[in-house]
């Protein structure tokens, strides 16, 4: 690097540190339709492209059989429906997972689906189904547990019914997750990370006034949750 | 189950995005010489990155979502350049409190040239990834970069 490229990096930098800080991304008002179900299933999709490595493939195959693309939706449906209601508020084991998704596979006539694991539940507390007919498989993949997340509604509801601070909100999240057996939780306290789809102008008003409020939930390498507290 | 929010897979990749977002933001600033329209244009192509989440094979979210923001803005110029020049509306008082000279000798410069040069200087991205975001050749990208430095070096009047 000659002296004029860092003098004209240092400079851009000057530039770009001064550019008004932009306000947070709409995170979710383009997902499309009113099921949630529907839109764990685009989701999962798109992880299951993520993460299988035929799909890096697909950009060099023909287009799909308008037929079998078709079908395949289908039983994507069915196979999330049926899955679904039978695992609602459940925290299955990677064991007993298997053994589900094989049997409700079978059940519907899709043996020839598969039942692949992602690399990213090693320490899980529970595992989930993802379905992609794209691939026929299902994806076994780190959750946080039905129980959980129905706890974490009713959390995220709360704290968006009242003004909590931090303390308290960190308080109430942990003693939750703890009296569901999530030991020694790891809870976070950021800013605004995302915004919900509904109500969201509130959602940032409810912030912006102060209050700390739910803010969602990631899993690491070995399927680890941790928990988000979103802030001013 | 609410498999939505169970699986957090797809977490993962928003909020890559949610982080590279304002990073776009301030690079699309640069190109589109407007804060509020980058911003704009940031949020469409954040929102067009979510639509599209399934075209994503992995790797550098940062960078595909830079490529769909600078190509939507460098579509637009092209666009609005087809139609009518619009009038300079000034320059931004955080430009001229930061570095007026250099926000100014941008303004000589192609969008393409601009786009190229803050992903390169900014970003350290190569010149052939920047050829890939942009859809041009390697070879152009490079012309991009080296005159634009030039050019710079010359409106600057750094030696």
């Amino acid at each position: 690097m000659t002296d004029f490229d860092a003098r004209l990096r240092d400079r851009f930098q000057r530039l770009d540190a001064a550019i008004p800080e932009p306000a947070v991304p709409v995170a979710s008002q383009t997902r499309r339709g009113p099921n949630r179900r529907r839109q764990g299933i685009i989701l999962v999709a798109a992880a299951a492209a993520l993460l299988a490595a035929a799909s890096l493939a697909v950009a060099n195959q023909p287009p799909p059989d308008p037929v079998v693309v078709a079908k395949n939706a289908a039983d994507e449906e069915r196979v999330l429906e049926d899955l679904g209601s039978r695992t609602d508020n459940a925290c299955l084991s990677r064991e007993q997972a298997t053994t589900m998704g094989r049997e409700r596979l079978d059940a519907l006539g899709l043996s020839n689906w598969t039942i692949r694991v992602d690399g990213r539940i090693k320490e899980a507390r529970c595992v989930t189904f993802g379905v992609s007919g794209d691939t026929q498989e299902v994806l076994l993949v780190a959750s946080m547990g039905g129980d959980v997340a129905k706890a974490l509604d009713q959390i995220a509801a709360k704290l968006m019914a009242t003004c909590a601070p931090r303390d308290d909100a960190v308080s109430l999240m942990r003693s939750t997750l703890t009296s569901l057996g999530v030991t020694d939780p790891k809870i976070e306290v950021t800013g605004i990370r995302q915004i919900p789809i509904e109500n969201g102008d509130a959602y940032v008003a409810h912030i912006k006034g102060g209050c700390y409020v739910y803010g969602g939930a990631q899993f690491d390498d070995v399927g680890r949750y941790t928990w988000f507290v979103s802030g001013p | 189950m609410d498999l939505a929010r169970s699986v957090a897979l797809e977490i993962d990749l928003e909020a890559e995005l949610v982080a590279a977002y304002p990073l776009l933001a301030r690079r699309l600033t640069v190109v589109l010489r407007d804060a509020d329209e980058a911003q704009d244009m940031a949020q469409s192509a954040f929102a067009r990155a979510l639509e599209r989440r399934n075209q994503f094979h992995g790797g550098d979210a940062r960078a595909w979502l830079y490529t769909i923001g600078i190509r939507l803005a460098l579509n637009e110029l092209r666009r609005r350049k087809r139609l009518v020049a619009l009038p300079d509306d000034g320059e931004p008082a955080w430009a001229i409190a930061s570095e007026p000279d250099l926000w100014a000798a941008l303004a000589q410069l192609d969008p393409q040239q601009r786009a190229a040069l803050v992903l390169h200087i900014l970003d350290g991205y190569t010149h052939a990834e920047i050829a890939e975001m942009l859809d041009a050749r390697t070879g152009t990208v490079s012309s991009w970069i080296s005159r634009g430095k030039e050019r710079l070096r010359g409106l600057l009047g750094d030696d």
